[in-house]
């Protein structure tokens, strides 16, 4: 191929890219973004992409679609056209899903897993071991499912070979709930008890859609989810990606290649990085309906984590009602009433695509954003200390767009909380989402494109885990650079400092925390040595310590925060 | 460019799908004349309901319902009423129900009783004339007159005369003002209303109330407020738009109907109806005429209305002076197109983000 146009819809953004080879190697040539056009007054997700395609047709002086507006495909012997065309999307509401299950901590856990894997939003969780906090008789889980209107009702429950009537009941009680609920029913995915399969389908059959797919749990000890999260993606894409307006246009347009969830190409992306560098690699996307998190390591299985109510516009509402206001409040350095922020928050709700125009509305999104990211993180890092990692990927407009990048680089710290020695990446050209879709079009394309073109090197963070006493030093740091020179920094405990190493350049960096820090995994005190890549920002100390912890007095709190913004150079005019 | 448009207009069509939340009756026809309060279809919905374990109960695992059932879906049961029979040996046994209801649905070893039922009623909600039926589902209702799209609200909706209490968009609806003059209607307030007023307003039974901006601590009033409140702007403490007060101020003593929502502070619902604000034409002799509308907004231009829905001038209304060709640095340092837009006697920029067309 020698050209190929990578779209992605999101909620609030829907971008263009153009990737063309060049001497031999694949490029990013141009990009174009607009608003998305789902919505009111336009109601037609094509316009968006139109206009995006329109921007690279003015930046590349060429012309990439028919006077009929869609792209010509494959390229013509006159350089109109591209030869692939894909596109990946967000910008549908998640679906609404209902899981029903035995028992909390295993079946109905391992459900949870796999529908996070999707863009979904859990409306009611049902366990006959009645620890789901509802009313438990049969009478009210009838009613709740009558009244709960799912997308999809994901049932559990039995390992292989296990329990089997209590599965059974779990399904008859769906069944009257769906026969006196009325109206389209749901579609049904079992994945449960595999010897129930034929049951199932006596039961549930006759009045829904049923899928069955292999056991979330086929033993306690053994989690299969991959068959579920298959389903489950299926079945947003058949129930709101295609329901999205101009949708079947759009599909059309990519004919060789199907619109697929943007989540999916994220993931890919993160398994390539992962793989190809083989190290452990997060990677973050901030989106208006959703926050992702992505990860994969050497070790382990590519794994993605995604919270519908974690979104920073669309669901910000959603966000509210599982993230306490005081967790957002605490990240301002500003005085203002918990109250107050709640109702500019709310406002932010009501009007998710809109920009903060002060200082202050920026910091609360900036504070929004990390709570969105440590809520899904808590998921894909449960461990403490959790995981290091060596790479972390941002992407979405709350990281992107801000004016600069140590702000994007806080907030992936202050998100993830990385520790030991990172390195950070910011989608620069909003290409990360869309590459996992290219390589299915073209694997070496999408290689070099993300080689070359995806990243805005941040720099490297070298954080200890551990507390220690505030002026302490808490960690010495030796940069050798390529030329031989050296610098040494003492880095009291909870500051940051920024040294020196533009892009393109090495260093060799020597870490020597104190006693009762970690560097690296094991004893604490132990030095660590590594080599180093040039970024931005070049080398982040940060040794505000792990997990980061917060003055309970206000006026300390907003010192100590102005201190942290001071240290990275973002307390500007 | 084109932006999303938010109406607040004197002279609109009016159509308004009023929905069953389960196939019932309709008690209008196509044509006819309504008022707002008119029940134009009603349904009754169950509201209890309650399990048989015919398995238990007979003693069998396997059931042929064939053999022992001895009513159907749908069939009406009285308290003690004989619905399953089976021999069981020499023995027979037999299932009776509990309490009087409707046999809701039969399962493989079960029977569900529907043993309560709620009547759900809707009005007209504008006065008009009604456009269309829809199935056993709902009618459609049209007619001209006001609407202006509001941004959140709660209580739900209701119809009452409009009546000023304030004196400008700035001032907030005090307790002062409410009185038994404000009774059955609908208070046009100013910037903001508080927990206060709102509970002496309900003494008064006043029907609700349109004011520029609540404060979200009202949306979980305990007890909750039977007095509906809409709110223009949007939450926190934000004056009135002085361009929909003064709309809002010249439908004085007319009957108007207001929907209090706040749509998408329900989490991962299904979208509900948006917070609104009507003034349907009062009734003429002959038949109501609907005015038309464009199919689609135009883009902006100069002198175009919008209204800025963030930052400093968030909910005030203005016109559109001049429109940059480059992107403009903000107090933020980020970039954005957008337009500089005369606020009263300013004029400041606003990127396109934040701003929406006034229709």
């Amino acid at each position: 191929m020698k050209s190929i146009l990578a779209t992605e819809c999101g909620s609030t953004t829907t971008t263009a890219a153009l990737i063309e080879q060049t001497n031999g190697e694949y490029r990013l040539r141009a990009t174009g973004q607009t608003p998305s056009t789902y919505g009111p007054p336009w109601y037609d997700i094509t316009i968006g992409v139109r206009q995006a395609i329109r921007h690279i047709e003015k930046s590349v002086e060429r012309t990439i679609l028919t006077s009929g507006g869609w792209p010509i495909t494959p390229q013509n012997q006159v350089n109109q056209g591209v030869d692939g065309f894909t596109v990946v999307c967000s910008a549908a509401s998640p679906l609404r899903l209902l899981i029903a299950g035995l028992m909390k901590d295993i079946s109905l856990a391992s459900a949870q897993q796999a529908a996070a894997t999707t863009y979904s939003h859990i409306t009611r969780l049902i366990s006959l071991d009645a620890s789901d906090g509802g009313q438990h008789s049969h009478e009210a889980r009838i009613q709740a499912i009558k009244e709960n209107r799912p997308d999809v009702i994901l049932l559990v429950g039995g390992i292989d070979g296990g329990a089997e009537q209590p599965v059974l009941e779990m399904a008859r009680i769906i069944s009257m709930g769906l026969q006196i609920g009325g109206g389209t029913p749901p579609a049904i995915l079992y994945a449960g008890n595999n010897a129930l399969r034929t049951p199932m389908a006596d039961i549930l059959g006759p009045i829904a859609a049923l899928t069955s797919v292999n056991n979330v749990r086929p033993t306690l000890d053994v989690e299969d989810i991959s068959a579920a999260q298959a389903e489950l993606e299926k079945l947003y894409v058949q129930k709101k990606l295609m329901q999205l307006p101009g949708f079947d246009k759009l599909n059309n347009w990519s004919t060789k290649f199907p619109v697929i969830p943007a989540s999916r190409s994220f993931g890919q992306l993160i398994n390539f990085l992962s793989t190809h560098h083989d190290l452990n690699a997060v990677g973050v996307n901030i989106g208006s309906r959703s926050t992702t998190i992505a990860t994969k390591t050497p070790e382990t299985s590519a794994q993605l984590f995604i919270r519908s109510d974690a979104g920073v516009g669309h669901s910000l509402s959603d966000l509210l009602e599982v993230v306490p206001i005081e967790k957002i409040h605490r990240w301002l350095p500003f005085e203002i009433g918990k109250h107050e922020l709640f109702n500019r928050l709310l406002n932010k709700s009501l009007y998710p695509t809109s920009l903060p125009t002060s200082v202050e509305d920026l910091l609360i999104e900036h504070a929004v954003a990390r709570e969105a990211i440590r809520l899904v993180a808590n998921q894909a890092q449960p461990q403490r200390p959790h995981p290091q990692w060596n790479l972390v990927v941002g992407t979405g407009r709350s990281l992107t767009g801000n004016p600069h990048a140590a702000q994007a680089a806080l907030l992936l710290i202050d998100g993830l909380e990385p520790w030991g020695v990172t390195s950070l990446a910011l989608d620069r050209n909003g290409l990360v989402d869309m590459l996992g879709a290219v390589a299915v079009v073209d694997p070496v394309a999408a290689v070099q494109a993300t080689l070359h073109d995806a990243f805005l090197n941040l720099g490297t963070v070298i954080a200890p885990w551990g507390h220690g006493l505030t002026g302490q030093i808490a960690v010495r740091v030796k940069v050798t650079y390529d030329n031989n020179e050296i610098y040494e920094a003492e880095v009291a405990y909870n500051t940051l400092e920024l040294i020196a190493l533009p892009p393109g350049q090495k260093a060799t960096i020597e870490i020597r925390p104190r006693s009762q820090f970690s560097i690296v995994p094991g004893p604490r005190g132990r030095a660590a040595k590594t080599e180093v890549e040039g970024g931005l920002l070049g080398i982040i100390v940060d040794a505000r310590g792990r997990p980061l912890e917060f003055p309970t007095d206000d006026e300390q709190r907003h010192e100590q925060l102005h201190t942290w913004l001071d240290n990275l150079n973002l307390l500007g005019d | 460019m084109q932006l999303p448009v938010t109406t607040v207009n004197t002279n609109r069509k009016l159509s308004i799908q009023r929905m069953l939340p389960a196939p019932g009756e309709i008690l209008v026809e196509p044509g006819q004349t309504v008022e707002a309060l008119t029940v134009v279809a009603r349904t009754e919905i169950p509201s209890r309901y309650r399990m048989i374990d015919l398995a238990r109960q007979l003693g069998q695992t396997n059931i042929d319902l064939a053999e022992v059932l001895r009513v159907a879906q749908g069939d009406s049961v009285a308290a003690n009423e004989l619905v399953a029979v089976a021999k069981v040996g020499f023995l027979q046994r037999s299932v009776r129900t509990p309490v009087a209801g409707y046999v809701a649905a039969i399962g493989p070893t079960w029977l569900l009783l529907e043993t309560e039922r709620t009547t759900s009623e809707i009005q007209a909600f504008i006065s008009g004339k009604v456009a269309r039926i829809l199935g056993n589902r709902g009618v459609v209702i049209e007619n001209s007159g006001a609407m202006i799209e509001a941004a959140c609200g709660f209580g739900g909706e209701a119809v009452g005369r409009l009546k000023r209490m304030v004196n400008s968009p700035f001032e907030p609806l005090s307790i002062e003002a409410i009185n038994e003059e404000v009774s059955d209607s609908i208070i046009l307030g100013g910037q903001t209303v508080d927990e206060e007023t709102l509970r002496e307003a309900e003494k008064w039974k006043t029907r609700g109330i349109i004011v520029g901006s609540i404060d979200a601590a009202l949306l979980e009033l305990d007890p909750p407020t039977k007095v509906r409140v809409v709110a223009t702007e949007g939450f926190g403490n934000i004056p009135m738009s002085a361009y929909t007060f003064g709309i809002l101020t010249s439908l004085s003593r007319r009957e108007v109907s207001i929907r209090g929502r706040s749509p998408h502070i329900t989490s991962g619902s299904q979208p509900a109806d948006p917070p609104l604000i009507l003034a349907a034409a009062p009734p003429k002799k002959g038949s109501y005429t609907a005015t038309s509308q464009p199919d689609k907004p135009n883009p902006v231009t100069e002198g175009s209305r919008v209204r800025a829905i963030q930052g400093p001038y968030l909910g005030h209304s203005g016109t559109i002076a001049s429109i940059p060709t480059e992107p403009q640095v903000m107090e933020t340092g980020i970039l954005a197109l957008g337009a500089q837009v005369k606020f009263h006697n300013e004029i400041v920029f606003v990127p396109w983000a934040n701003l929406k067309q006034i229709d």
